[in-house]
């Protein structure tokens, strides 16, 4: 199993750096590279999407990338199951304090302010056809994660399920955890292929 | 009969009233549960929304998700290890916004599971429109593994002020009483509302209302449009059905364009242009995370009641594909039904309940 970790300023695979950041280059421009080297996918405006979003699309992306068998996954039989506390608590206020200033804010703010829109924007972008869950728990319950997603491979006809937690606190704190898992000989197990995450502190 | 996840109680508040009785009888009789009000940001369109005596505003999230869950069916035991609750919400409580930590969804299932004296930890998803349907897929799921025989799903969501002027911001909203389905549909309606469904594992009694199917998908194509071709929603009708044909449709209808649109080439696709079908968002609204916990209460009564009701609104049919718009109430011997939700984020759900 591939174990990804992405810091503010590096990307480490099995615990070795990968790829860092380059002086200069702030966090946002440093996943928008990543996305650049492992998305694989159709082409997708990364740069619409908030922080959390990107986040999450760029661990995403550096989960999947060596997994053939996430590749050779019919689209349908991908699920999704991600966990949060807030979704991006900034983009909730942003959007807030748009309302209390009564300032017109652009029609994609609201649509971010929903927890699920990471999750959502994963799906769009690297295909993920099947059962989709986004929970939302008081702190990351690593349990409830796999108890969900053993259900999803179970009973909901998926092969492989991508779970993950994600957050973007008001102190701007961003956290993604993304592990993608199997069902074995269908119903029977459930075992990781390929785990990435990202925090920014 | 083999064991299945059989309804057994629910709660219900909307702007028809706060018993599924007063619900189900103001639908019956086409009344219209939605007021135009001026909304944040000078915008006037109706809302369905549920006064309190003496306070003109909607009661707060956690007092009315709590409304519904006061009267479990006989032998409901939340302390057993056995039962479960799962809360399910678009937005959740965002009214409380600002004050730090009070509106994480989390938190307002934890203050009432922790006045319920449940000993599990409740379980909350937030995946738009589809939550509280994708809450009761999830239900199922947990009771078929063995892990849980009693499951409750909550579904509630305030039309507040952030919410209405979100979609207003996206010019979701129609400036009149919603049409769905219609040709001169001009968009959604927003209400506050919350619904409670009570679910025990075991062999259902003659008459007994029971999910034989579920499941949710993902577009996998834009957060914010559904598929037009329908075939995420095609792919859970499948699922959910199976080879079964339903006796009606009870049909997420926004009255947007884009939504009815894909429904309808969803339902064509999936060989069931001609079962009737109706969206009760013409009378009470959009109630986002709750319409679907919401509509499977009202679906599981259509059925008791062998009704369909018919869609408020629908005039003209406006979908790409021909679809059975129900046009008027209809009194006939039922036995399964198809309960629809789709949401922002791609997502989309089914269940199949069918009368023992």
């Amino acid at each position: 199993m591939h174990q990804f970790r992405l810091t503010n300023d590096c990307l480490f695979q099995d615990g070795s750096p990968y790829r860092n950041r380059a002086e200069g280059q702030c966090l946002r421009d440093f996943l928008m590279a990543l996305l650049q080297e492992f998305y694989t996918g159709e082409s997708y405006r990364f740069k619409v999407v908030d922080d959390l979003g990107l986040a999450c699309l760029a661990t995403t992306a550096v989960c999947v990338y060596h997994e053939k068998r996430w590749h050779s996954t019919v689209l349908e039989k991908r699920a999704l199951v991600f966990a949060t506390h807030h979704g991006s608590i900034v983009t909730d206020q942003e959007y807030q304090n748009c309302l209390d200033l009564n300032r017109r804010t652009s029609p994609r703010v609201f649509v971010q302010t929903l927890p699920n829109m990471a999750a959502g924007q994963v799906a769009a972008c690297f295909g993920i056809r099947g059962e989709y869950y986004v929970l939302v728990q008081t702190s990351p319950d690593n349990a409830t994660l796999e108890n969900t997603a053993a259900l999803t491979l179970a009973y909901g006809g998926a092969d492989l399920c991508l779970t993950g937690w994600m957050e973007y606190t008001i102190e701007q704190e961003l956290t993604v955890k993304m592990t993608i898992r199997y069902a074995h000989e269908k119903d029977q197990f459930v075992g990781s292929l390929a785990s990435a995450s990202i925090a920014r502190s | 009969m083999k064991k299945a996840a059989v309804i057994t109680g629910h709660g219900l508040v909307s702007s028809f009233g706060d018993s599924t009785e007063a619900n189900w009888q103001s639908l019956l009789a086409g009344y219209i549960g939605l007021r135009k009000e001026k909304v944040a940001g000078g915008y006037a369109c109706p809302v369905g929304r549920i006064f309190q005596e003496g306070i003109f505003s909607d009661p707060e999230f956690v007092d009315l998700t709590r409304s519904t869950l006061k009267s479990p069916p006989m032998g409901w035991d939340w302390t057993r290890s056995a039962t479960s609750w799962i809360l399910c919400s678009a937005k959740g409580n965002i009214t409380g916004l600002g004050h730090k930590g009070a509106y994480s969804l989390a938190d307002s299932a934890k203050s009432i599971a922790d006045d319920l004296k449940l000993i599990n930890t409740p379980t909350c998803i937030s995946t738009a429109c589809t939550s509280s349907l994708a809450g009761i897929v999830l239900a199922v799921r947990m009771m078929k593994s063995g892990q849980y025989t009693h499951v409750a799903v909550t579904g509630c969501d305030l039309a507040s002020d952030f919410v209405l002027n979100g979609f207003n911001r996206i010019n979701a909203v129609s400036p009149e009483i919603c049409r769905p389905y219609d040709a001169d549909r001009k968009g959604i309606n927003l209400a506050t509302a919350a619904a409670t469904i009570f679910l025990e594992w075991r062999s259902p009694k003659p008459g007994e209302i029971y999910l034989t199917g579920e499941a949710t998908s993902n577009d996998g194509f834009h957060i914010s449009r559904p598929k037009p071709d329908g075939a995420g929603l095609s792919d859970c009708i499948r699922r959910s059905c199976g080879t079964e044909i339903p006796d009606f449709i009870c049909g997420h209808g926004t009255a947007t364009l884009l939504n009815d649109n894909m429904e309808s080439e969803a339902i064509a696709r999936s060989g069931m242009a001609t079962i009737p079908l109706f969206s009760i968002k013409g009378q009470i609204g959009h109630t986002l995370g709750a319409c679907g916990v919401l509509e499977t209460v009202v679906t599981a009564k259509c059925l008791q009641e062998d009704t369909i009701l018919s869609s408020c609104g629908f005039k003209k049919p406006g979908t790409s594909a021909i679809i059975n718009v129900s046009r008027k109430v209809q009194k006939r011997p039922l036995r399964s039904a198809l309960n629809l939700s789709v949401g922002f984020g791609g997502g989309n759900a089914a269940i199949h309940l069918t009368k023992a």
